[in-house]
């Protein structure tokens, strides 16, 4: 059973994460070389997550593309200064003995690389000027982790090191989009579609005939699926003077599990279950609006978007809102045809963080990100048949940010809605053999792998070469 | 290509540098622990006897118990004021510490407010061959009831529903008999119980006696705040891994005494933090129960 749950869940592609690919290394080859300041201009299958509206322009016909990441995100930990281990004082502490933990605090300094297939198709329907298209991004066949996390210091019994909280892992996952466009007029076009992501809820039943043999369990499980879709919309309007504006919408969307446990404990239960529950998002991508502006004087083409995304409602991997901030994010791309089969490409961006500072409880790693791309297309022509070739490059860094706990004169006990540094053994805990407190649990006690601090930087990137037929 | 290469070159140099913590190390005073005192230079067991059981004793009692196919070892400590009258003793006990070994993960404690609450029933008395080396010691029976009244405390049945008139709420707090903690949660059990208990053993010192001891418990639990603590399982005695220890504490017969503040009368509060010395506990082992 235990590898039940995450088969599962790789075999739908998902993993934890907490963007779209896209999100991160762009969409389709011009869009990826332009910075992503496509929500006025997008061309292909990739307007479904520009911008929906854009579809009905959009080059009919089936693309391909594939890509890979590289980089080196970072994540150091500030060595821990003496005096806050937390000991092994049995069953009256709940805190996990610093000498019983399971994996060492250490640095992240790698990241899974990410290699993936897109398929777009973009097809005519019935009426003139109504096109559909879907959009599909596929990891190809590599070794995925799943896992959910504690942002907190409950994190030191399990993996004990941190993650970014939207990098690492995040884009392995499959990415579906489809919609429709609608061109209203000559100088508006209006689209709407859909992205999607797979639910789950499980229910596991757990026998122990023997109480003290837990490696020893009877198993049986039942799981149910949801379907969830987020939708996307938009419009297109077309000004004079060869400036285009679109405006558009996509609404948050996740996938969660919903766990539950049935234990039934031989000699122990006697005709009751004892239940356990657990609500994991492993994926939140929050809602976003942009608007772009797109200006094609003659061989030229320049791009811009400003995109406000609503990190307000983000929930992490254990389902809890951590209070992000709502930003503000831009990028700038341009085009310049060089001849009748040749354009060139580039574009940058900057993405502030939504993270606040983690001066508390909590270990959410992120950095304001900066990114810059260039890229070129091709069109080849034999006969009739026309090929578009596009590749690109970009480049993201990660700015350099810092990040030290608050030092406190007090600090509280670990609890449910505390936020702050918090002692994971209580200095008023009793030793049930002598009556007295422990003295060893006096003062502060953490295992939080964030402390007593990080940096966080570095670098990723991804390149990708797609054909257009 | 080049300027993939000048991209991946430029951005390599971007490693990052591990900054110092501004975290200060954290040192801690030496908390005094233990600071309840002995008077005299005696140790348990020492010296040369009295000649009489009379006087303050401190026992330690280490039973051991099955449930399921887990060992659970309850620790108890016992202040006695023994009144010896040729070889007949009449045994008054006030019980200052029990610790309860886990059982499959879980530990139930025994809050110290309770264990005032908890009833000891003078059945019969106990006797003594000699207070020589190797002279036996018989106790008197310890009946000892938690959370119930019974009008014939030896032979009536323990009650198991919490609305038997039997079952009292002996701690006060709005629940049927007396209330434990489970250790590291919120979860509490509430328990009516009776032990019986007699103790077997020899001087094997003139101020010191060890020996073993035959339990009987009668156990049931009569609700708790979540189910999973209101589990009741089998108990079995294990009495032939029970042992106990008793000391004389109170200076006669040049013993050790723990009368820390000299006021005449020795408490729990004085004797708790020796109760360790009298037998170290030691951890429960479902080797024990196979």
């Amino acid at each position: 059973m235990r590898h039940l749950l995450p088969t599962i869940l790789l075999t739908l592609g998902a993993a934890p994460a907490y963007a779209s690919p896209y999100d991160v290394y762009g969409a389709g080859a011009r869009g990826a070389a332009m910075g992503s300041a496509q929500t006025a201009t997008a061309t292909g299958a990739e307007a479904l997550y520009f911008n929906a509206s854009q579809l009905a322009a959009a080059k009919t016909g089936l693309s391909l593309g594939v890509m890979a990441t590289f980089g080196r995100p970072q994540i150091l930990l500030k060595e821990r200064p003496d005096g806050y281990e937390v000991p092994d004082i049995g069953p009256p502490s709940r805190a996990l003995g610093d000498d019983l933990i399971v994996r060492d605090r250490e640095d992240t300094e790698t990241q899974k690389p990410l290699a993936g297939l897109t398929i777009g198709v973009v097809a005519p329907l019935v009426f003139k000027g109504l096109q559909a298209g879907v959009l599909v991004f596929l990891p190809l066949p590599e070794p995925v982790t799943l896992s959910t996390r504690f942002a907190d210091e409950r994190e030191r019994a399990f993996s004990n090191r941190l993650e970014f909280e939207r990098l690492g892992a995040a884009p392995h996952r499959l990415d579906l989009e489809f919609g429709l466009a609608y061109e209203v007029t000559t100088w508006l076009a209006a689209g709407v579609g859909a992205a999607y992501l797979p639910g789950f809820a499980v229910n596991t039943g757990v026998y122990l005939a023997d109480t003290t043999d837990q490696a020893d369990a009877d198993l049986n499980a039942v799981i149910d699926t949801e379907n969830n879709f987020g939708l996307l919309a938009g419009l297109t309007v077309k000004l004079p003077a060869d400036v285009v504006v679109g405006l558009s919408f996509r609404d948050s969307i996740a996938l969660r599990v919903t766990t539950s446990n049935d234990l039934q404990l031989n000699g122990i239960t006697d005709g009751e279950v004892i239940e356990q529950q657990a609500n994991w998002t492993p994926l939140y991508t929050p809602a976003r609006g942009a608007i772009g502006v797109a200006w094609s004087p003659d061989k030229w083409s320049f791009s811009g978007d400003l995109r406000y995304t609503f990190w307000s409602t983000y929930e992490d991997s254990q389902g809890d809102r951590p209070g992000f901030t709502n930003v503000f994010s831009g990028s700038l791309g341009t085009e310049y045809r060089t001849s009748e089969v040749t354009a060139l490409r580039a574009g940058a961006g900057f993405e502030p963080s939504p993270v606040p500072t983690q001066d508390g409880r909590t270990n959410y790693v992120d950095n304001h990100r900066a990114n810059f791309s260039f890229g070129a297309g091709h069109t080849l022509q034999a006969g009739e048949t026309v090929l578009d070739i596009g590749w690109y490059v970009r480049i993201q860094g990660l700015i350099r940010r810092e990040t030290s706990k608050a030092q406190l004169d007090n600090y509280p006990v670990c609890g449910e809605g505390v936020q702050t540094l918090c002692d994971e053994i209580p200095d008023d805990l009793v030793d049930p053999q002598t009556g007295r407190p422990f003295p060893e649990a006096r003062g502060l006690q953490t295992g939080n792998p964030g402390f007593p601090g990080w940096v966080s930087g570095g670098w990723t990137g991804s390149l990708g070469v797609e054909l257009r037929y | 290509m080049r300027s993939l290469t000048i991209c991946i070159l430029l951005c390599s140099n971007c490693a990052l540098e591990r900054p110092p913590t501004t975290f200060p190390a954290q040192q801690l005073d030496d908390a005094g622990a233990g600071d309840a005192t002995s008077r005299g230079d005696a140790s348990f067991g020492s010296g040369s006897g009295a000649g009489t059981m009379t006087g303050t004793w401190l026992q330690v009692h280490e039973a051991s118990t099955c449930v399921l196919v887990d060992e659970q070892v309850t620790w108890a400590g016992y202040l006695m004021n023994i009144e010896q009258t040729d070889r007949t003793l009449v045994e008054h006990r006030q019980q200052c510490e029990v610790t309860l070994s886990p059982v499959f993960g879980l530990q139930v404690i025994i809050p110290d407010p309770v264990l005032p609450l908890i009833k000891f029933v003078e059945v019969d008395q106990g006797f003594v061959s000699s207070v020589l080396e190797s002279g036996t010691y018989t106790s008197s029976t310890e009946l000892s009831l938690w959370g119930i009244e019974l009008e014939n405390p030896l032979t009536d049945s323990v009650p198991t529903e919490p609305d038997d008139p039997a079952v009292v709420d002996s701690d006060g707090d709005g629940n049927p008999g007396l209330t434990f903690d489970i250790v590291g949660s919120m979860c509490k059990r509430y328990i009516a119980q009776r032990s019986i208990v007699r103790y077997f053993g020899r001087f094997t010192k003139p101020n010191q006696i060890d020996g073993s001891s035959v339990t009987v418990t009668d156990a049931n639990v009569v609700g708790s705040s979540q189910a999973i603590c209101g589990v009741d399982p089998r108990l079995t005695a294990n009495d032939p891994l029970s042992t106990f220890r008793m000391v004389r504490v109170d200076g006669a017969g040049e013993s050790i005494d723990l009368d820390a503040d000299g006021d005449g009368e020795i408490t729990c509060d004085e004797v708790r933090p020796h109760l360790v010395d009298i037998i170290a506990r030691r951890e429960s082992s479902p080797e024990n129960c196979r």
